[in-house]
């Protein structure tokens, strides 16, 4: 009984055994047919299209933290809606409590659900999901004074004291 | 077979689960305005400030009379009713203690009305952050009121998190460099000591099989599990609790953070939590250590701790320049003090205890309401800005003469009062186990009392006694055109530290006007 | 079946791995990570446990919630270390120290 049989970890490991394999026979055949012929364009690290600059170690955007934060609202979600939602929708709970089971399990993660969403729409009213773009803008500055003038301010200065419009 | 069973109980604990939310009004209606603070902030934006403290005040209002009609529904059943399938337990020690919890929020809220901070960042008035700050504070209510409430580790996992994570945030409400290093380390301590907390509670669960700790079986597999294992989680897990009190050794916390954070937030944190805390402790105590069958000195345990914690508290207070700092060390030692109270075990001992602490709230909660208002003055929170404010506005110099009296225990105020019931509810401890260690505790308690004096009184000296720097007053006024001094305190924060102070006063000749509001709850002892 | 003898060593090692972590790193972050690894020994141990524990099946609702709690907490931590950097310029600990002065 125990020899000819698979445990739930024996399953586990084939699945991890039959995965490195297939893997391993993909790679392995499109190194077969591939044409070799490589230039430094090809070579480059892989950065969704863009070129790559600096290193990976780089700091990040403040930015993305908010973003990873309200990502985190909604991911941790699951861990409480997965188990739910595996003892919502059964018909004999229903059954047995005479439709009370539903409409309970129904509001209280409509209940959830809902504080849930008002952290998002506060987040989103008070523009936290909003990308501001960096905003170049180019200092225009209208002198009153002719720039011949400033010319020859800076003639008499010497160089090294230029002003720079 | 099986399956239809657990089917058919189903339907009672869905029922039940159905009646249990009738019991918990209060909380229900403490989350209700949380969110409807949030959705104000939504629609309102920045305009109609005064609405969101209306609207918190209203709030806790509503909760207060909420819990004092759940006071006056409990009064038949005298052990009180298990919700949620055993989840909490709504007894009238949880009902005080959430109405302490209400009361003291309610002044905090009426503090901060006119709190502002050193760089202006924290200014209710102004702030554009203030529908954040009140829902914040009443998700550290909440998490106290569910404290207060719980026997079962999880819903006390659940309720001590609320309140920490709420306190970390708002701990910050400064926005300064100040208040994001307290921050910063409060979070670091917090989630050591509550990770260590869980830890011991998850041996607890390994050792007992359930997480209620009024089951039967958790006190059974308590006394029959190996004493080493027990002691282990029960260690672990005490240690979450100390560090909610801000008790020894997990104390560190609590100047850094006292210092930091915003003056109103501190008073809350003062009282609030530390409440919550001490009432899940008498719980813990009762249900965990009171059932260890084996020969294990629990009593001497506290009683060592309570020794540190006074020591720590009172001895580094002395050396304290800045007044938050030392009222932070001076929380510490109350601590201690009201932790005697909880090793008694008897029912005097729960009866000094729920005393301590509601005195406590008042005179902290009065300390540093006269504290803020003094800082708006001078700018500043060291001590030795406190000269001549006496002489300068004497009505404040003898409210917080009284405060600080009242603090270190001594007549004519409540704090004697409070000190009294704690050492005869020790002394009592003493003779019926004659442990030596309690005596101990009794002398370096007393010695302690003593040793607060220098401290306490250090304030009000240099309020009456010391000569102000009159060019520093004078500066300060020389921008106003009229050139008259006149005192800038708010009348609302004078009528409001009256209210405080008074009933410190009242409850040392009518003591008793508490004490058998006190008498009415059952003890589990 | 696997024996509760392994679950509890392994959820030691983490602990002890956590809390020694905890006491030797000055920078914040890797602190918070230390905090993870206690919780996750206690999350463990609860889910080792739970099959103990037939009719119901707290541990392993109780170790969710602590998922969600220890989430929500990296959250509050992450914004507080942000702050942290934006005055201080660091993340090391022991270089936070302005108060107490």
């Amino acid at each position: 009984m125990q020899h000819n049989q698979l445990t739930g970890f024996g399953e586990i490991l084939l699945f991890i055994i039959g995965a490195i394999v297939f893997v391993m026979i993909a790679l392995l055949v499109a190194r077969l047919i591939r044409p070799h012929r490589p230039n430094p364009e090809k070579l480059t690290t892989y950065e969704c299209g863009e070129d790559p600059t600096g290193t990976a170690w780089g700091q990040f955007n403040p930015r993305f933290y908010i973003i990873a934060l309200i990502f985190i609202l909604f991911d941790v979600e699951i861990v409480f809606l997965f188990p739910w939602a595996t003892v919502f929708g059964r018909q004999e709970l229903i059954a047995a409590t005479e439709g009370l089971w539903g409409w309970f399990a129904l509001a209280e993660m409509f209940i959830f659900v809902a504080i849930l969403a008002l952290g998002l729409a506060y987040a989103w009213a008070k523009g936290f999901l909003d990308w501001i773009k960096p905003h170049v803008k180019k200092p225009v500055y209208r002198s009153p004074i002719p720039k011949a003038l400033y010319e020859q301010v800076n003639e008499r200065n010497g160089k090294n004291k230029a002003i720079d419009v | 077979m099986e399956k239809s069973i657990e089917v058919h109980s189903l339907g009672t604990q869905l029922s039940e689960i159905v009646e249990s939310a009738f019991f918990v009004f209060p909380e229900i209606c403490l989350l209700a305005f949380l969110l409807l603070i949030l959705i104000f902030d939504l629609i309102f934006r920045q305009k109609l400030l005064w609405l969101f403290t209306i609207t918190a005040l209203l709030g806790l209002f509503l909760t207060t009379g909420l819990l004092l009609q759940q006071w006056s529904l409990t009064a038949e059943s005298s052990e009180g009713l298990s919700l949620f399938s055993r989840m909490i337990q709504l007894d009238r020690l949880a009902i005080y203690f959430k109405i302490l919890i209400c009361v003291s929020a309610v002044f905090t809220v009426l503090i901060s009305v006119n709190y502002k901070s050193r760089a202006g960042s924290f200014h209710l008035r102004s702030v554009k952050r203030i529908g954040e700050y009140y829902t914040v504070l009443f998700g550290l209510l909440l998490g106290a009121m569910l404290l207060s409430m719980s026997t079962h580790l999880l819903i006390i996992y659940l309720a001590i998190e609320l309140i920490s994570i709420s306190s970390y945030i708002l701990t910050n409400f400064n926005f300064d460099e100040r208040s994001t290093e307290a921050s910063i380390k409060y979070i670091l301590y917090g989630g050591v000591s509550s990770g260590v907390m869980l830890y011991g509670m998850s041996l607890l669960y390994g050792l007992t099989g359930t997480l209620d700790m009024t089951h039967p079986s958790f006190q059974e597999n308590i006394a029959a599990a190996p004493m080493i294992l027990v002691l282990f989680a029960g260690l672990f897990t005490l240690g979450g609790f100390l560090f909610k009190i801000s008790s020894a050794p997990f104390h560190l916390w609590a100047p850094d953070v006292y210092e930091g954070a915003p003056t109103p937030v501190v008073a809350l944190f003062s009282v609030v939590p530390k409440a919550a805390g001490f009432v899940v402790l008498m719980r813990y105590t009762a249900h965990f250590f009171s059932q260890v069958s084996f020969d294990f000195p629990w009593q001497t345990l506290l009683a060592v701790i309570a020794i540190i914690t006074l020591l720590l508290g009172n001895f580094a207070a002395l050396w304290q320049k800045n007044v938050k700092r030392m009222m932070a060390y001076s929380s510490i030692a109350h601590s201690g003090f009201i932790l005697i109270g909880v090793l008694s075990t008897s029912s005097f001992g729960m009866l000094s205890v729920l005393f301590y602490v509601s005195v406590y709230a008042l005179m902290n909660l009065a300390a540093f309401l006269i504290i803020i208002m003094i800082s708006r003055e001078t700018g500043s929170e060291e001590i030795s800005q406190y000269r001549g404010l006496g002489e300068q506005y004497p009505l404040i110099g003898v409210l917080m003469l009284i405060a600080m009296i009242s603090l270190t225990g001594l007549p004519p105020t409540a704090g004697f009062t409070a000190k009294l019931f704690i050492f005869s509810s020790l002394w009592e401890a003493y003779q019926s186990s004659d442990n030596l260690m309690l005596l101990l505790l009794l002398v370096f308690g007393l010695f302690n009392t003593v040793v607060s004096l220098f401290y306490y009184l250090k304030i009000p000296y240099f309020m009456f006694f010391k000569k102000s720097e009159t060019t520093f007053v004078a500066d300060r006024f020389s921008h106003q055109r009229t050139g008259r001094r006149h005192d800038k305190f708010y009348l609302f924060d004078k009528i409001l530290a009256i209210v405080l102070i008074f009933p410190l006063l009242i409850l040392f000749f009518k003591s008793n006007w508490l004490i058998d509001f006190i008498h009415t709850i059952p003890f589990e002892f | 079946m696997i024996p509760i003898e392994h679950y509890l060593i392994v959820s030691a090692l983490l602990f002890c791995i956590g809390l020694v972590t905890v006491i030797i790193k000055k920078n914040a972050i890797v602190v918070l990570m230390g905090i993870e690894l206690i919780l996750n020994a206690a999350n463990i141990n609860l889910v080792a446990f739970s099959q103990f524990d037939a009719s119901r099946i707290q541990g392993q609702v109780f170790s969710l919630f602590v998922i969600v709690i220890a989430a929500a907490e990296a959250a509050v931590a992450m914004a507080i270390v942000l702050k942290v950097y934006h005055f201080f310029k660091t993340a090391d600990v022991s270089e936070v120290s302005d108060l107490r002065k």
